[in-house]
């Protein structure tokens, strides 16, 4: 009876919290821009792959008509998953924004109305509140990244008009499950912060400084950092090596450059979260077409700093909100 | 102007005494001082790696090896990462200055105040600008003076003439970029009736012009844009779609207009002289200054519509 007292204690707040995010303005325009950025993002890749096929035509046709050898023109090959790069990008982007929305607003509602003396007078505790606001808000998360996924689900089969299999139903639906996990570490960043500074706005200014960070700049300089991206086209190509192990024997001697590159890019969890979604979604060309076995195997650690990722940030949440004295008399 | 000049005054000392303005500034300049460092240790392994090829072909008995496609870089190459940090931190701290120039006073209350005061809405916005202005200035200066120092503790790539004019071209554009940002910024802490709402939408906005509208209009994903070597080699699509999206959105991409222009200034590849693509960017310059003027004609407007010294601002 107890346990079912305070199941539905934690079920109330969790609805309370969901109906006043679906009524909240900024979560609202967050979660509109995040679906038409999804679609527009599916249209523009269907329309850059379709330009890909016009351009392949084209040099055929020139090569056929001057009886040219066509053998070394690749045929673009298409894989409905691999257009959903950017929509995965926008995850990364706009839907760790909306997870901080939804962690500052989630904290700043009590904070600015002062409703937590009101809501302390009731017989609920801390921890209960704490369970019931989290999961209030992931299950909003779930909804929107729910939304979302069944869209371009939608757009890729009827639109699109070609057939999915079920493996690729299930990629979709574990890219699905760990983009929550994902959401859900930028949610708890941004309610600890709200929690722990006094100033709001200043907490909302840390997340996005946190967000820029792990989000843009370190996958940035990890990128930038690659040697083979120094130079338009790529140095291997540019000075004729084209065979992979070739590549491979040269780099041996840089490994430690390699290596500090790699940790770098391996210490921003959203590098983790995309490399594991771009395999699942076969968009890194060397995953496409493996079983998900297979792919969750080789990004067992990847899936590792995702989940750590979101425990850890989730229980200092929880700590300092059951430690701290949240009414400020 | 006595009035202009003290309200700017007052906004620079404030600002400098606010903690998270510190922290944001603090990651801006240690991006600064390790994007040159990154741009040489990036340049440097290439090199050697290119070395390491080299030896690697001879050895197989190929004697007719291209030349080090890094030679064709100048030194000011090492700052291309530059543009990134200002394109994206950069424009973030602008739009946090323009949001706290403002917001700061909606919330203590003290506008009904200084309305009292003999004091108009332009005189309130041109010293609220002046001090965005001076603010931006002061950390574009530093930028620039780190940028400077790190070239000549870097060894052998030091900067010639035209490299530190290039250079000093593409901070004062970067000023103008930022500045745009930081009236964005100012223009929603005028008109939002919510503060976290007047800081979510300079955001959106800058995403928008920074990630979305070059991929509507070259097909590249977000990320692939912040890469400035990719940056650098955006080709048109050969698609009707992306013909009709440059054509009609292109005025609209000021963060693509930034990066194409400060690739062409810093990434010269090509050799164009400094004159020439200072030409071949008037488009892309009277853009931002139309922007600028339109940002702060609609923050004088704001002000005065809206009669802000009687509203009330909530979080």
């Amino acid at each position: 009876m107890k346990f079912m007292n305070n199941v539905y204690q934690v079920i109330t707040v969790a609805k309370k919290e969901y109906i006043d995010a679906l009524k909240n303005r900024v979560f609202i325009i967050f979660v509109s821009f995040l679906l038409i950025l999804t679609f527009v993002s599916i249209i523009v890749s269907s329309f850059d792959f379709q330009a890909k096929v016009i351009s392949y035509q084209t040099a055929l046709a020139e090569l056929q008509a001057s009886h040219q050898i066509i053998q070394n023109l690749t045929a673009p090959e298409f894989y409905p998953l691999q257009l959903l790069r950017g929509t995965i990008e926008y995850i990364e982007i706009i839907g760790a924004i909306l997870a901080i929305v939804l962690g500052y607003l989630s904290i700043a509602k009590e904070k600015g109305n002062n409703t937590l003396q009101l809501l302390f007078t009731r017989p609920i505790s801390k921890i209960k509140l704490f369970f019931g606001k989290f999961l209030g808000n992931v299950l909003l998360l779930t909804s929107v990244s729910g939304f979302m996924f069944f869209g371009i689900y939608l757009i890729i089969s009827l639109i699109g008009k070609t057939v999915i299999t079920n493996i690729e139903i299930e990629k979709i639906f574990l890219s699905f499950i760990f983009s929550i996990i994902y959401l859900s570490t930028f949610f708890s960043i941004s309610a600890l912060l709200a929690l722990i500074f006094k100033s709001l706005s200043n907490s909302l200014i840390l997340s996005f400084v946190i967000w820029i960070v792990f989000v843009l700049v370190i996958p940035q300089i990890g990128d930038t950092l690659d040697p083979d991206n120094q130079v338009p086209g790529g140095l291997f190509n540019k000075i004729g090596i084209t065979q992979k192990s070739d590549q491979l024997t040269i780099l041996k001697d840089f490994s430690s450059y390699e290596k500090a590159r790699d940790s770098l890019e391996q210490s921003s969890f959203t590098k983790h979260y995309e490399r594991l979604i771009f395999a699942l979604l076969g968009i890194k060309d060397m995953y496409n077409g493996k079983t998900i076995n297979f792919i969750i195997n080789d990004k067992n650690s990847d899936i590792l700093w995702l989940v750590s990722a979101m425990i850890l940030s989730s229980t200092l949440t929880s700590i300092i909100f059951t430690k701290k004295k949240l009414i400020n008399k | 102007m006595n009035k202009i000049f003290y309200i700017a005054k007052e906004e620079i000392k404030i600002l400098f005494r606010e903690k998270i303005f510190f922290t944001l500034l603090g990651v801006f300049v240690v991006m600064s001082l390790i994007s040159s460092f990154l741009g040489f240790m990036a340049t440097n392994t290439t090199t050697s790696i290119y070395n390491s090829s080299v030896k690697f072909l001879i050895q197989k008995g190929i004697n007719n090896i291209p030349p080090n496609p890094m030679l064709s870089f100048g030194a000011l190459t090492d700052f291309r990462n530059i543009i990134i940090y200002m394109f994206l931190i950069g424009a973030l701290l602008a739009v946090v200055i323009g949001h706290r120039s403002f917001i700061r006073e909606r919330k203590s209350g003290v506008l009904p105040i200084l309305f009292s005061r003999p004091i108009s809405s332009n005189t309130l916005f041109f010293g609220k600008a002046l001090g965005i202005g001076i603010t931006i200035f002061s950390i574009i200066l530093s930028a620039f003076l780190i940028g400077i120092l790190s070239s000549l503790l870097l060894p052998y790539r030091h900067l010639l003439f035209d490299d530190i004019l290039r250079l000093i071209i593409f901070y004062i554009f970067s000023f103008f970029y930022l500045l745009f940002f930081g009236f964005v910024g100012l223009l929603f802490a005028i008109k939002t009736k919510s503060e976290s709402l007047a800081l979510f939408i300079p955001i959106c906005i800058w995403v928008g012009i920074s990630f979305v509208l070059p991929e509507i209009i070259s097909g590249q994903n977000p990320t692939a844009l912040l890469n400035p070597i990719a940056m650098g080699q955006v080709q048109v699509q050969n698609s009707v779609f992306f013909s009709l999206m440059q054509t009609y959105l292109q005025p609209f991409s000021i963060g693509g207009q930034y990066t194409s222009f400060a690739l062409q200034l810093i990434n010269n590849t090509s050799q164009t002289s400094l004159i020439n693509v200072i030409l071949n960017n008037l488009s892309n310059i009277t853009t931002l200054f139309i922007s600028i003027i339109g940002t702060s004609t609609l923050c004088i407007y704001s002000i005065n519509k809206n009669n802000i010294g009687k509203d009330e601002i909530y979080e």
